[in-house]
């Protein structure tokens, strides 16, 4: 990320960020980018890979496969 | 005369004999802190009137004969993201500095009910992520084996007080590592229990999934003692897991021959590479452990970088989304290092937190088909003993990938140990990961590992 894509990205963030913080900031980028390449497999991920879900839903429902407001399925597992 | 240093199974059996006042407990710790803590700075607040108020009401139960357990009348810290009713609770930050919750958090409560006094609001780094910080209006909490040295974070206070006996327990909160991390470095034990197991209800929080709970203490018994306190389902924590809760102190006492403990060799051998020191001390408990009657064997996971990769971006969008009124109007309200990683944060998209989620759910199930056929798996807390205070970057958390995320990324128990000493008597530790609700699998296997250990009975010259 450029210092200029940086700028930019901050103020779309309504961040107001001293000058010399965002040069620091700027050269932290290329770790966020090394976070942001390993959340992506090489080779793609299966369109179904569902996301973990943090809260699970009571084990009668799970078993029932029971439907979410909405007529959503629940998730097979959490 | 109260000894120095006690641990709470310790001051409990004489508390329960009658041999020592909760009174004479409090008041020694109260001297030690305005002795003490001018160079160490764990406290934020000390809460001496109420202390010594509630350190008296213990001791007329107590001597009319309703003991409650063995943390009543019992000195410890609660972390300054523990809501506290009527006492201010600020993050150790200038953002919520006049924050005067009207409530106990929900552990809080509980370990009031088991009879704990508490003694003060601890230090922590900024929302429990952003430190050491110079710039916030209370000072960084220093490491009492040597108070030139960092304590880890973020339960910074915790991990100071505790090591230097100003308290015999306190709380902290982990979401990437901030329990074991101040424990390996300042010597102590800290579990991270199992994710629901003790409710986040009045925690500030730092990252909703990730965010734990937990306790810190000098041995794994005290934790398993404190755990029991805070640990219990809780209706107003939507993550809170109604969990059958264990009775950890006894289950402690079981045996260890037999347990199947996976090492994780490569996350510090070649991941984020541990000194030598730290190598050896590892070597040596994971003998010590076959020693006790385990089977050790080594076992391989996805690079700790994938981990870490994973944990970072959900911690950097959680963490962002509870802040982000506040970074957009008082930007500079925020010490340095939390507003600048924050800014970092908000680069982090939605797409990436939903990748970040999916492959959290892939680590989750590859770590339950590695412990299939093992109980426990062991791996470094820390890479080093602790640095220089002055000599942590503000980007650390991305620079090397944390040892410790993992474990919250799978939300399993995991539990920081000492396991021994450098040259120039800085603390060394070790990791031990357990099944999701096998708490006291993981406590069980530290008990016995400190039992065959000398390293309880070394403390800091303060």
């Amino acid at each position: 990320m450029t210092r200029q894509e940086l700028d930019a990205a901050l103020a779309r963030l309504g961040l107001e960020v001293p000058e010399r913080e965002k040069d620091e900031i700027a050269a932290a980028t290329p770790l966020l980018e090394d976070v942001q390449r390993r959340l992506r497999p090489p080779g793609g991920r299966d369109v179904a890979a569902e996301p973990a879900h943090v809260v699970r839903f009571p084990p009668s429902q799970r078993e029932q496969g029971s439907r979410l407001p909405g007529g959503a399925s629940s998730m097979r597992r959490s | 005369m109260v000894p120095d240093f006690l641990t709470i199974a310790e001051a409990a059996r004489l508390i329960e004999k009658k041999e020592l006042s909760p009174v004479e407990l409090v008041d020694s710790r109260l001297d030690r802190i305005a002795k003490l803590d001018g160079k160490l700075n764990s406290f934020i607040r000390v809460l001496g009137d109420e202390a010594r108020r509630d350190a008296r009401a213990a001791e007329a139960e107590i001597a009319a004969g309703k003991y409650r357990g063995p943390m009543h009348g019992i000195p410890i810290g609660l972390k300054d993201i523990y809501e506290t009713a009527g006492v201010a609770t600020t993050g150790h930050s200038k953002v919520m500095q006049d924050h005067v919750p009207k409530a106990d958090a929900f552990s809080v409560g509980r370990l009031r009910a088991a009879g704990a006094i508490v003694m003060g609001k601890l230090a922590t780094h900024e929302f429990a992520l952003g430190g050491p910080s110079f710039d916030l209006p209370w000072p960084p909490a220093r490491n009492p084996w040597d108070p030139s040295r960092f304590t880890g974070g973020s339960s910074s206070g915790t991990g100071a007080s505790v090591a230097a006996g100003l308290v015999l327990g306190g709380t902290g909160s982990d979401t990437g590592g901030s329990i074991r991390g101040p424990a390996a470095y300042c010597g102590l034990a800290g579990i991270k229990p199992t994710y629901g197991l003790i409710s986040r209800m009045g925690i500030l929080p730092l990252a909703f999934s990730l965010d734990h709970a937990g306790p810190m203490a000098w041995t794994a018994e005290d934790c398993a003692i404190m755990l029991q306190a805070m640990a219990g389902h809780d209706p107003a924590d939507p993550a809170s897991a109604d969990h059958s809760i264990p009775d950890y102190r006894a289950a402690i006492e079981g045996p260890v021959k037999g347990l199947r403990v996976g090492l994780v060799r490569h996350f510090y051998e070649e991941d984020n590479e541990a000194n030598a020191a730290t190598r050896a001390a590892i070597a040596a408990a994971a003998q010590t452990l076959e020693g006790l009657g385990c089977a050790v064997r080594e076992v391989t996971l996805s690079p700790l970088a994938d981990w870490a990769a994973c944990g970072m971006a959900i911690m950097q969008s959680e963490a962002y989304a509870i802040h982000e009124a506040n970074l957009r109007t008082r930007f500079t309200d925020y010490g340095e290092i939390f507003r600048d990683r924050m800014a970092l944060a908000g680069l982090v998209t939605g797409a990436d937190y939903v990748q970040a989620l999916r492959r959290r759910r892939e680590l989750v199930d590859e770590l339950d088909r590695a412990m299939g056929d093992l109980d426990l798996v062991m791996t470094a807390a820390a890479p080093t003993e602790a640095p220089p205070i002055d000599s942590v970057p503000k980007f650390a958390i991305l620079e090397r990938p944390s040892l410790t995320i993992a474990f919250n990324v799978t939300g399993s128990p995991a539990m920081s140990v000492c396991c021994g000493f450098t040259d120039t008597g800085l603390p060394l530790s070790f990791q031990i990961v357990g099944k999701r609700f096998a708490d006291a699998t993981v406590l069980r296997l530290a008990h016995a590992y400190e039992k065959a250990t000398p390293w309880r009975g070394r403390r800091p010259i303060l």
